[in-house]
């Protein structure tokens, strides 16, 4: 049965071209099955990160009809969104909310978008951002500052954008909706010979909802005009040789809310414009160390122009109202190089970065007195030095930091990091990272952690002045939190996914007002629970949940933080219908709202929001994708709870997309 | 006449059946030796999908689109996609290597690539007798394949000795490995087979140390391997076939059903290896 071959006579030369050729085949299919699916690649590295970690990627983000950064982030358990009473929404972490959100990270594609520092956060300027060139975000809850630095508070939102080849050609969209809310967007993504480009442009223009107030500050009754415009540019450039070149250009103005005071007006507009530019390289020296160097700069600029009364207020002489107009500019520079070492069990992120910060031509006009409020008659600069509502500063901080992820064995990886910031301003802080995942078994991962992060004091908060309410403290020191976890991840039932987290949380050195001055007091703690369930069902199909529950306390008054639920909720079917039509609708229960102690008005009640997106893909044509979006469903009333009143959430509203990718 | 009843009423009930083959790159022509058997054999009408330059995106919408009741997925990458988007279907695979470090899905089939390392091991004792201890590089990508061929060894007393290579894998560093063990075997690891070059240092250190190679492919005869064991690739793509027409009589994961042993007289005689006069009825093929 066998064959005997006589190759003897047969130079070997000759045979070693189709032989070779053998290899070649054969080295390519062991190369091709080294091949690891991207989501994959993300589902493994949350399995094995330090953290909580949530995911959304673009296919959510398009089936659930947002239409911005907000949107997504109100599925999240432990996030919650709410307006505030002038331009900015704030983000809430585990009951923890500030008017900016600066105690959340916001970065794209890595680069921090907390740009306003005068203020502090991101979310006044990106909130808004929109999700078409957006392929997932992921979401950290907890410190993250052993490995981000300041702002990496009490959560990490990294918007990842598409690259060329997620684009691979042209994509047109628009979108029109209720309150005259008009939306265009292309987005262009092509890979050349040596290099990839993915490029976006976004525009808004939108007058919002339009909110009832029966009583305001003064008295007044009326409806907010809280119109939007916003246009956002994005451009990623990558070359094969390993530079890249990331660009980002945004420019929103937005207009009245509730008022500065809470007294409804029609003057109030916010145009802000920031920008950056980031150029990059990434050196793979071996297969084992990779060099990242990178170098930016962002700039901020904060255009606003305040009614803080209306026309007759807060006196008769205010006879055009109480104005004022307030402007500023930040502009920061850095430099980071990171080495990374990967070996067989273990990975080394090593990386030391420069920033100078700075915050100039600050402007200051009012109709007022600033340090009294005494009425003036008419529009006053006041930008001097000596008058203006917040001095010129610079800050500059250098940091190192390490991390080590070692699997000592393959259901096993511990994390351990540290990270030293030296700003020359308040000095020296180090921040940790600890953490262990271990895969119990096939179903269950377990996941212990601890870390502690820091948050820089704004140049308000250091250097505000002339200002009868808020004077600034340059002897402020950072707030720092320590929080641990302990989380749990099952898959032991079939397409079920499932976990349960644990939270404890201790703010130190929180800086509040006390009297009129920014000062470091007080501590604050949050614990809680957050758990969330993922079953799918078939071709797509799948349902969601999470609840979160949050105590939020103040250490030295015993209460419960304010304007916050302690229970939410947020529940989701997404139906394939066939191969055309998609549905996708959710429901976000938020419990019932606390008040301060010294508010005695009835608590906000718990209310449900429901949203429903009709998707239809290659309907009448190939390639073109048709949208509708239902928000508010059921027109719930639901408010977020302030003072002196409530604000009113938008009822039943709509949106329709038309989209064509070629 | 009641076979003809019966194979008629067999493919009637296949026909209700949505069959997808999943091609992970057809310029690969393992894959799509695999395919063309595959059609050779399978005796109902049945889907292609070749997901060589596809998105992500593309093959999630092709998946639900399509949505089989089988799938059959020819390599990792047609696996991943299958096990990622539709796991609640049966789905085979084949030409994946080490097909355990892969996630499982509940209706899990398939032929491995690797042949049984017990009867490779068995059949490298009958030959070389004199062969008591086997050096075999590996990276993670074999973890379980070498697991399975240590379990095997032992059981007959050869010893493993085995060498975890790395990204970085640098040839020299098998040399070590080839003067303690009688014999090395070059097992189908991409880390290990990753170019021309590496190979060809491998074999000629072999030849320094004359100690014989034993390889899991034809192709490394003509570098020298004095033993292949291999798989006949084509084979697997009917035994799929035959799987999904009859999946109650078979075992869920097969081992490839066609073996060539080649034996390269030639080079044991060369490096002096003693082998056994059963060599004319085991091997179907003998290099003089």
């Amino acid at each position: 049965m066998f064959r005997k071959i006589v190759w003897l006579s047969v130079p070997v030369t000759m045979l070693a071209n189709p032989f070779n050729a053998t290899l070649e085949d054969e080295v390519s299919w062991l190369k091709d099955e080294t091949f690891v699916i991207s989501a994959s690649k993300v589902q493994e590295s949350i399995k094995k990160t330090s953290a909580s970690v949530t995911i959304i990627d673009e296919d959510m983000i398009d089936k659930m009809g947002a239409n911005t950064l907000l949107d997504v982030l109100r599925v999240v358990p432990g996030l919650g969104v709410s307006q505030s009473n002038v331009y900015v929404d704030k983000i809430s972490v585990r009951g923890i909310e500030t008017w900016f959100s600066e105690k959340v990270l916001i970065l794209l594609d890595g680069h921090s978008l907390n740009s306003d520092l005068l203020n502090g956060g991101a979310s006044n300027t990106y909130a808004n951002f929109p999700v078409e060139q957006i392929k997932r975000v992921e979401i950290i809850r907890g410190p993250a500052s052993a490995l981000y630095g300041e702002n990496a508070f009490t959560a990490l939102i990294n918007i990842i954008t598409k690259e060329a080849q997620d684009v691979n050609g042209v994509q047109i969209s628009t979108k029109v909706g209720s309150y005259n809310t008009a939306i265009a967007n292309l987005l262009v993504g092509k890979t050349y010979e040596n290099f990839d480009i993915a490029a976006n442009i976004n525009y808004r223009d939108s007058d919002g909802y339009s909110a009832y107030v029966a009583n305001d500050a003064i008295g007044n009754s009326g409806h907010t005009s809280p119109t939007s415009k916003r246009l956002n540019t994005n451009l990623s450039l990558k070359h094969n040789n390993g530079f890249y070149l990331k660009a980002n250009y945004n420019n929103t103005e937005d207009g009245p809310r509730y008022g500065i005071a809470h007294a409804l007006n029609n003057e109030d507009k916010a145009k802000r414009e920031a920008y950056f530019i980031e150029l990059g390289h990434q050196y793979k020296i071996n297969d084992n160390y990779t060099l990242d160097s990178r170098v930016y700069h962002d700039s901020f600029i904060a255009d606003n122009r305040w009614e803080i009364y209306p026309e007759g207020f807060p006196t008769g002489a205010y006879t055009d109202g109480m104005l004022a107009i307030s402007g500023y500019t930040n502009k920061k520079s850095g430099i980071e190089t990171l080495l990374t070492v990967k070996k067989e069990n273990y990975t080394v992120v090593s990386g030391l970065s420069y920033e100078t910060q700075r915050l100039k031509d600050p402007i200051y006009k009012a109709n007022y007195i600033p340090s009294s409020g005494a009425p003036l008659g008419a529009l006053q600069d006041f930008s001097d030095p000596s008058t203006n509502f917040v001095s010129e500063a610079n800050r500059k901080f250098w940091a190192a930091y390490s991390e080590l992820l070692y699997d000592p064995r393959e259901d096993l990886r511990l994390t351990v990091g540290i990270r030293y910031d030296h700003y020359n301003d308040f000095g020296g802080v180090f921040n940790p990272r600890l953490g262990a995942a271990w895969e119990v078994n096939e179903h269950n991962t377990l996941k212990l952690m601890y870390g502690e992060a820091f948050r820089a004091p704004t140049f308000a908060e250091l250097y505000n002045k002339n200002n009868p309410a808020l004077v600034g403290n340059p002897d402020l020191n950072p707030e720092t939190v320590q929080t641990f976890e302990m989380s749990l991840h099952n898959n032991s039932i079939e397409n079920l996914e499932a976990s349960l987290n644990l939270f404890h949380s201790t703010i130190d050195d929180i800086i509040s007002v006390l009297g009129t001055t920014y000062t470091n007091r007080g501590t604050m703690t949050t614990r809680g629970i957050e758990a969330e369930l993922k079953q799918h069902l078939h071709r797509g199909s799948y349902i969601t949940a999470n609840y979160t529950y949050q105590q939020p306390k103040n250490d030295d008054t015993r209460k419960i933080a304010e304007n916050i639920s302690r229970h939410e909720g947020y529940v989701a079917l997404n139906y394939r219908i066939n191969t055309v039509f998609n549905l996708y609708t959710d429901a976000k229960y938020i419990g019932k709202q606390t008040r301060s102690t010294a508010d005695t008005r009835v608590p906000v009640e718990s209310s449900i929001t429901s949203n429903a997106t009709l998707l239809a893909k290659d309907l009448f044509l190939k390639d073109v994708q048709m949208k509708f979006s239902i928000y508010n469903l059921f027109d719930e009333k639901s408010y977020d709870s302030n003072a002196p009143y409530d604000y009113p959430q938008a009822g039943r509203s709509y949106m329709a997309e038309l989209s064509y990718k070629f | 006449m009641k076979l003809l009843l019966l194979i008629s009423l067999f493919i009637l009930s296949l026909h209700g059946q949505n069959v997808l083959v999943i091609n992970s790159n057809s310029n690969i022509i393992k894959y799509n030796e695999a395919v063309e058997e595959f059609s050779k054999t399978f005796p109902s009408p049945f889907k292609t999908l070749d997901i060589t330059d596809k998105s992500s995106k593309e093959i999630k919408k092709a998946l639900y689109d399509e949505y089989p009741d089988v799938v059959y997925a020819i390599g990792a990458k047609a696996y991943q996609y299958a096990h990622e988007y539709i796991p609640e279907k049966e789905i085979y695979f084949s030409s994946i290597i080490d097909w355990k470090r892969l996630p499982t899905v509940p209706k899990q089939y398939g032929v491995s690539n690797e042949l049984h390392s017990g009867m490779q091991l068995i059949l490298i004792k009958t030959l070389f007798s004199d062969v008591k201890t086997i050096g075999v590089p590996y990276s993670h990508y074999t973890q379980n394949t070498l697991n399975d061929l240590i379990k095997n060894a032992k059981e007959i007393g050869i010893e493993i000795k085995a060498i975890k290579v790395d990204e970085a894998f640098d040839p020299h560093s098998l040399n070590n490995l080839l003067q303690e063990c009688d014999t090395m075997m070059i097992i189908a690891d991409p880390l290990v087979v990753k170019n021309n070059s590496v190979i060809e240092y491998v074999f000629a250190s072999a030849k320094i140390n004359k100690k014989p190679i034993i390889a899991y492919h034809e192709l490394f005869i003509q570098y020298g391997a004095a033993l292949v064991i291999s798989a006949d690739h084509p084979t697997i793509g009917r035994q799929i076939a035959a799987m999904i027409v009859d999946p109650d009589k078979t075992e869920n994961i097969q081992y490839p059903a066609g073996t060539n042993i080649i034996v390269n007289k030639k080079e044991a005689k060369k490096i002096g290896i003693k082998f056994s006069p059963d060599i004319l009825s085991t091997a179907t093929e003998i290099i003089e």
